[in-house]
């Protein structure tokens, strides 16, 4: 865990005692405070003026859409607005990738990364922005109610929990609880410690010591067989998940204890049965923008309406229905890949992989729908393990692209995994010792346990709410004692920052 | 509520710095660095005759179970690596208060003015964990840290060595103060490069060329000048600002001030002797000054001062009786201890323990530890000495 979190774990212990100290209706100040402080000692004032540049655009662009009474005005603000918060987004984060391709395209197929030289310095740029276009956009649907105070435009814009990795939250579900005046329920703070303490447990106890073995292994792939890379693989979808819910659990913790409840990002994806209901499950907030504010209009512009037109014209009523969905999965998935990165590998990995099966599950929905319609299949658990297993299938093929150095890197691995069987290496020779190995397992376990109990709708937070005072202060001094104890911190290791922080 | 929060948020913090305190001691590691103390507060009330206290040079130059087996002299040393001078005065206090020793030796190798950076705040850190929590712990750990500079992830380190200790977790088992309790009146047997005698480091070939020799002009010359000599050297520096300079000032004011406090202290025990010591070392001549001036203060509390300097005096061979500049290995600090031995017989009147039966666990823990370093390092501690000397 980079110094950036602790720097967040800091200001919100500061916050946290000012905020419950001060009057209900200064609370917003302080979360104000709080976020201009956060930002200004994460990132520095570079990082803020670029905020505040688009935050400006943001204030300024609703309240003229409100303003105005003509639609074409309307759109002009809203289509400029936009344009402004997206052209400071990609001058942030890929002028130098850009720079590099426009000297050399090639280097599209070669870069593993995009150059983010500047991505720390202006911090959470793709999660603001993302959420000022919603909000904009929102704002000339009539979805939400334009904020005519700039302060407050500027905490929700700012907010501190969620300027380092999201979620993507709407105005709509943000501004009652931002300013709200009502007493926080003390519950709220007990669930809230307790969430954030699992987050860091999850990050640096578990996530952090299963990257040992990925990073041994495909670090030098060509040393091992197809096995020991399959087995790093696997590892490597569970600890993206656990790492990346780890931070939503310190994000949405620290905010609980603000009494914000903020949207989920996961929503146990292993169990999905299919590749469209994974994207339901995982990053949820992220494909909620990409569905609410590119797919659906995509799906109604007036280019798609004559397709479907044309296309009802010549019978095809399937063709019809589907041909301006594959369009828009296109446009979405192809604007989430740039927005990982502008390279081939985040093109495969995060666009054409899972466009391609949404495509695929759609094409084939007829057969499948009726295939599950089947009585005895319906409620089989073998048929549910090979749904999980389709699903898991199509996930790791998309890991595989995502985690590998190259796209060459990449099929070379599935190679090895497909054809090469030689098992020479042991499991000491991994990056892991048994004892590390055994906190794995533990944790994993763990983790699993947690995600079924709340797939079969097992009410956590109120078990934990409603637990005897001492059960609970029991479960917290656990939490330090294996944090302490077993994190992987300090001289000997690299902090390792959430992978999902540099996007 | 907000006395709820107030409340539960002071709890927090409290749970967690216990959490962080109750782990650093069960990380710690029995080691060279701490076996002296853990050996200190183990044993009984009264029972101990001289206490040493000091750096880390003095856990190698008075070894406890060899002068119980050859004189009957019950020791302790009290030695925390790199102590500074603004903490002797607790160490004193904190000593004072678990015993009353006959004899209180105070080495001053490492109390020098104007001290910058702990060569090994590892070494440091292994040891503060095993002090007792007390108000002079809290002192001795604010007097270290303010003679020194630390960035923010050794402070956190420093007041709770979990943080860096912490993947020791592995090695509890085998490894740990919590398990292996018995520190063995002191022994030093961890600490593998001790035991080698002919080793191929040798220091003080290294060290001559740095050694300015001691001529009559350095003899003779007034200690009270080192003070002075000192402040101007500071204000002479070129390159330091006017700040740094007053800074540095009044560092060394404070340094002045810590030892005549120190003194002050110990010139009133009444039960106890005091006497001030400069250990064995390669670098004695280079510290002379320091050495004559500290002596020199010790005299006007009226306090007894002993010079372990000349290592000629204590037939040590500076070629092969020193781990590193500082420290002497076994086969020198068997002969400081003697020697040290037996000027603590023949001035103070220590009596013969050998032979009491309240002492029987110290003929143990040699019995112990001969056998332990003889397996270990091949060295048999008690026939290769006791013939020559």
């Amino acid at each position: 865990m980079s110094i950036v979190w602790l720097k967040l774990l800091i200001v919100f212990a500061i916050a946290f005692l000012v905020y419950h100290t001060v009057g209900a209706k200064y609370r917003w100040m302080i979360l104000l405070l709080a976020s201009i402080g956060f930002i200004l000692i994460a990132a520095g004032i570079i990082s803020f003026w670029y905020m505040f540049f688009a935050i400006l655009v943001s204030f300024f662009g609703s309240n003229f859409i409100n303003k105005v009474e003509n639609n074409s005005v309307k759109q002009l603000i809203l289509g400029s607005s936009i344009l402004l918060i997206i052209a400071e987004f990609v001058l942030l984060k890929f002028s130098g990738a850009l720079s590099q391709l426009s000297t050399n395209v090639s280097e599209f197929f070669a870069t593993t990364e995009t150059i983010a030289g500047d991505a720390i310095v202006t911090l959470g740029v793709s999660y603001y922005s993302l959420i000022l276009i919603a909000y904009i956009t929102d704002v000339y649907r009539k979805v939400t109610t334009v904020e005519t105070n700039f302060l407050k435009h500027s905490l929700f814009s700012t907010y501190f929990p969620q300027i380092l990795m999201g979620p993507i939250v709407r105005h709509k579900e943000m501004k009652e609880q931002l300013f709200s005046t009502k007493e926080i329920s003390f519950d709220c703070i007990k669930f809230g410690v307790f969430r954030i303490l699992w987050g860091i447990t999850k990050k640096i106890v578990i996530a952090d010591r299963i990257l040992l073995p990925i990073n041994t292994i495909l670090g030098s792939y060509q040393e091992y067989s197809g096995m020991y890379i399959l087995f790093a693989m696997i590892l490597f979808g569970l600890q993206f998940y656990i790492e990346f819910s780890a931070a939503m659990d310190i994000v949405l913790g620290i905010s609980e204890c603000f009494g914000i409840k903020m949207p989920e990002n996961f929503n146990n994806p292993f169990f999905s049965k299919s590749v469209h209901d994974f994207w339901n499950r995982w990053h949820i907030t992220f494909y909620s923008f990409l569905k609410d504010y590119i797919f659906y209009p995509v799906i109604r512009s007036k280019i798609m309406m004559k397709i479907k037109s044309a296309l009802e014209g010549i019978k095809h009523k399937w063709l019809a229905k589907h041909i301006p969905l594959f369009i828009a999965y296109f446009v979405i998935w192809s604007i989430s890949s740039f927005r990982h990165g502008i390279s081939f590998k985040y093109f495969i990995a995060m666009g054409m992989s899972p466009c391609i099966f949404m495509i695929l599950e759609d094409i084939f929905k007829l057969i499948t729908d009726k295939v599950l319609k089947i009585k005895s299949l319906k409620n089989a658990l073998w048929a549910k393990i090979i749904q999980r297993i389709y699903v898991l299938t199509a996930m790791y093929l998309m890991w595989f692209f995502f985690r590998a150095e190259t796209v060459s890197d990449c099929f070379n691995m599935f190679e090895k995994v497909l054809f090469d069987f030689n098992s020479a290496n042991t499991i000491t020779t991994i990056g892991v010792d048994k004892y590390d190995f055994g906190v794995i397992i533990i944790g994993i376990t763990l983790i699993i346990i947690v995600d079924l109990l709340k797939e079969f709708k097992v009410d956590l937070r109120g078990i934990y709410i409603r637990c005897p005072l001492i059960v609970r202060w029991c479960a917290i001094i656990f939490f330090q004692i294996v944090i302490l104890l077993l994190g992987l911190y300090g001289p000997e290791y690299d902090p390792k920052d959430f992978m999902y922080f540099k996007f | 509520m907000r006395r709820k929060v107030f409340i539960s948020s002071i709890f927090f913090l409290f749970i967690t710095i216990v959490v962080a305190t109750v782990l650093s001691v069960i990380v710690t590691e029995p080691s060279s660095e701490n076996a002296g103390i853990r050996a200190f507060y183990k044993e009984p009330q009264n029972q101990i005759d001289v206490v040493i206290i000091g750096p880390s040079s003095t856990f190698t130059t008075f070894l406890p179970l060899i002068a119980y087996h050859k004189y009957g002299i019950t020791g302790a040393v009290y030695a925390l690596p790199g102590m500074v001078t603004e903490q002797y005065i607790h160490v004193v206090k904190e000593v004072m208060e678990y015993q009353t020793p006959k004899v209180l030796l105070i080495a001053i190798d490492n109390m020098s003015p104007l001290q910058r950076k702990h060569p090994d705040l590892k070494s440091a850190l292994k040891s503060f964990p095993i002090l007792k929590p007390s108000i002079n712990k809290i002192k001795i750990l604010q007097a270290f840290k303010k003679e020194l500079n630390f960035d923010n992830r050794e402070i956190l380190e420093y007041y709770f060595p979990i943080f860096r200790f912490h993947s020791r977790w592995k090695t509890l088992r085998e490894n740990s103060v919590l398990f292996d309790s018995n520190p063995h009146k002191g022994a030093l047997i961890y600490f593998k490069e001790f035991y080698e005698k002919n080793s191929n480091i040798n220091p003080y070939e290294s060290m001559q060329r740095k050694i300015p020799q001691i001529d009559e002009y350095r003899k003779k010359r007034n200690p009270n000048l080192f003070i002075r000599d000192l402040i101007y050297n500071v204000r002479g520096q070129e390159n330091s600002t006017d700040k740094e300079i007053r800074k540095k000032e009044i560092a060394i004011l404070q340094y002045v001030k810590a030892i005549e406090d120190l003194f002050f202290y110990v010139s009133t025990l009444k039960n106890t002797k005091v006497v001030i010591i400069e250990t064995p070392s390669l670098i004695y001549d280079r510290n002379f000054e320091r050495i004559q001036y500290i002596f020199h203060t010790a005299k006007k509390y009226g306090l007894t001062s002993f010079y372990m300097g000349n290592c000629k005096e204590l037939n040590i061979d500076l070629n092969n009786e020193f781990v590193d500049e500082h420290h002497l290995n076994f086969f020198g600090a068997y002969k400081a201890t003697d020697y040290l031995s037996n000027l603590l017989i023949n001035k103070y009147g220590l009596k013969d323990k050998r032979n009491d039966s309240k002492y029987k666990s110290w003929d143990e823990e040699y019995e112990f530890y001969r056998y332990f370093i003889r397996s270990r390092y091949n060295v048999d501690i008690d026939f290769d000495y006791l013939k020559k000397l």
